[in-house]
């Protein structure tokens, strides 16, 4: 009987033997297979004018005209708001959203606030100036580079629209109105020059959409001169800013080939990275799947090359050819280019607010409608990033308003809402430019 | 106890001579070791040429998997530009202390919390990811 067990054990071995020889010849094939189509996908990227690496995407940068260098320093010195200042900062960025205004006792609070960070300001603002920014100076794949901490960029943002905002009360407008611009400057210098990951771009959408909303309030209502307005205008191309913005989406797809690369190739800074245990564990896993790794790393690459052809387009284009192509089979990005699109609305119905201020200037009244301003002040009808159809323009009360209707795509009457919390928002979901009408 | 025998049956039995093993048993004995070895044993030529067979198999599948995963990688990192060189590069999150000179007066900033903060751990982008109060901060943004 005894004997019988062993020789059950002994062919139960040799089965599994077998099994695991089979199973690892396929595996080896595979692993083979899928490492040339991986590597075919590429090398064709590659003859197409793809960048796949890090080190390509970033350009050049003198260490004296690197903004990054001020901004470093800025984020030593930052002073983060305390308990209640950041209450009464949060709640002053609301006020710019829904037009309410910031009660004494907080607008003491913030003024102590600012002038604690006094020098973290004058440093950013000769940061704005300077030509490119580049944090991590290193030569390091993108996902162990260093990246500028975001809690600190979306502080510094509040803190310069806030500053801004007080210096145009207490100061003059034009001081504030320059505060406004070089934090903006700062902002889309940061988008423009570094290899930034799209967690980064985010960040940067959040950031301008503060300063925007200050640039709105201190505008409003001010008389100011056609040639300052015409400079003003010139702040506020969504073109130019989605372009900077789609270089987030193709830093991120690098981003995602170099890591899916060095997972492959069982790089122990990416295993260490993980944040569950057991690496040696790990290893074997990801040694026994590599061929499942490979094959996942092309098609997500393939996925994210698609993607590049809609980067440019519209959000109501994008999100029709995202959903036709890719949606579900790689990482959402309909609330990223949902919360981009946000940021284009506003700086479009910012130019054509001004661009209303430069009609008033020369006719002495609003106009009766947008096709007024084409061609004489601006180049084209400033066209819904949510429809495709030209922005709202109208008379409310005592007020003119031109606004998109955001992503629920309904005219909710100018109303907006500063927390973006889903992909259609259901109500308040416009994004407005206002002045009183005098 | 041991019962002690007749004497007499002793001495009968002392003239019968032991009969002869039959003929061929001995033969057939020593003929029927190997199948008896044969069924007690645990492998066989067929379990022992798998076993074998499959070691072979394993190990050349290692070997060759190793070698061209390798010459794969390579090709790979020599494509997209992803190389040990770029590794070993130094990571200076900070500037060099010589910019401190080159920037106006107004910003001539506390260098040594400058310098606190270069040594503050890197933030990567796992970090960043990490980061609980940023999704606070970012509310929605």
């Amino acid at each position: 009987m005894g004997i019988n067990v062993h020789k059950v054990m002994v062919k139960v071995l040799v089965i599994l033997a077998i099994l695991t020889t089979a199973v690892l010849t396929v595996r080896a094939v595979l692993n083979y297979t899928m490492g040339r189509k991986l590597e075919a996908a590429l090398r064709k990227a590659k003859a197409d004018g793809f960048l796949l690496s890090g080190f390509d995407m970033t350009p050049a940068c003198a260490e004296t005209d690197n903004g990054a260098s001020l901004w470093k320093a800025a984020e030593a010195l930052i002073v983060l708001p305390k308990d209640k200042e950041r209450t009464a900062s949060v709640k002053a960025i609301e006020s710019l959203f829904d037009g309410s205004p910031v009660d004494p006792e907080s607008r003491k609070l913030l003024s102590d606030w600012v002038a604690k960070n006094r020098k973290v300001i004058e440093l950013i603002d000769e940061a704005s100036s300077m030509v490119c920014f580049r944090y991590d100076t290193s030569e390091r794949p993108l996902f162990a580079k260093a990246y500028p901490d975001p809690i600190k960029l979306l502080h510094a943002a509040r803190l310069l629209a806030i500053h801004a905002l007080l210096r145009a009360d207490e100061t003059t407008w034009q001081e504030g109105l320059a505060g406004c611009r070089q934090g903006m400057r700062f902002f889309k210098n940061l988008a423009d020059a570094d290899a930034s990951v799209l967690i980064m771009g985010l960040t940067a959408v959040a950031d301008l959409k503060m300063l925007v909303a200050g640039f709105n309030r201190i505008v409003q209502g001010r008389d100011m001169d056609t040639a300052d307005l015409v400079a003003l205008m010139k702040e506020f191309d969504a073109g130019a800013w989605r372009n900077k913005f789609a270089r987030f989406i193709r830093v991120e797809r690098v981003f995602g080939l170099e890591w899916g690369l060095a997972r492959i190739a069982g790089d122990p800074e990416v295993l260490e990275a993980r944040s569950f245990p057991g690496r040696a564990w790990e290893r074997g896993r990801d040694w026994l799947i590599r061929p499942l790794l490979k094959w996942e790393v092309r098609r997500n690459f393939k996925m994210s090359l698609e993607i590049d052809k809609l980067l440019l387009l519209p959000y109501y284009e994008q999100r029709e050819v995202y959903d036709r192509l890719v949606a579900h089979r790689i990482m959402d990005l309909r609330p990223v280019f949902m919360k981009e699109a946000t940021l284009e609305a506003m700086m479009l119905t910012t130019k054509a607010g001004l661009a209303c201020k430069i009609y008033r200037n020369m006719n002495g009244r609003y106009p009766d409608h947008l096709e007024a301003l084409v061609p004489s002040i601006v180049d084209e009808l400033p066209v819904d990033p949510f429809t495709g159809k030209p922005l709202v323009y109208r008379f409310a009360g005592d007020e003119v308003l031109v606004y998109s209707v955001g992503s629920n795509g309904r005219d909710d009457g100018g109303r907006e809402t500063y927390q973006i919390t889903q992909l259609v928002m259901e109500k308040d979901d416009d994004w407005a430019w206002r002045e009183k009408v005098r | 106890m041991k019962e002690r025998m007749d004497p007499e049956i002793e001495r009968i039995l002392k003239t019968v001579a032991p009969a002869p093993a039959p003929i061929g048993l001995r033969e057939r004995i020593l003929k029927g070791i190997p199948t008896g070895r044969r069924t007690k044993s645990l492998t066989t030529p067929l379990i022992r040429f798998a076993l074998i067979g499959c070691s072979a198999f394993l190990a050349a599948d290692i070997v060759t998997d190793a070698l061209i995963g390798k010459i794969q990688k390579d090709r790979i990192q020599a494509l997209v530009g992803y190389t040990a060189q770029h590794r070993e590069s130094p990571a200076l999150p900070l500037p060099g202390e010589g910019l401190f000179d080159s920037w106006p007066e107004r910003l001539l900033i506390d260098r040594m919390s400058l310098l606190a903060y270069g040594k503050a751990p890197r933030r990567t982008w796992h970090d960043i990811r990490n980061m609980k109060a940023l999704w606070e901060e970012y509310d929605g943004n």
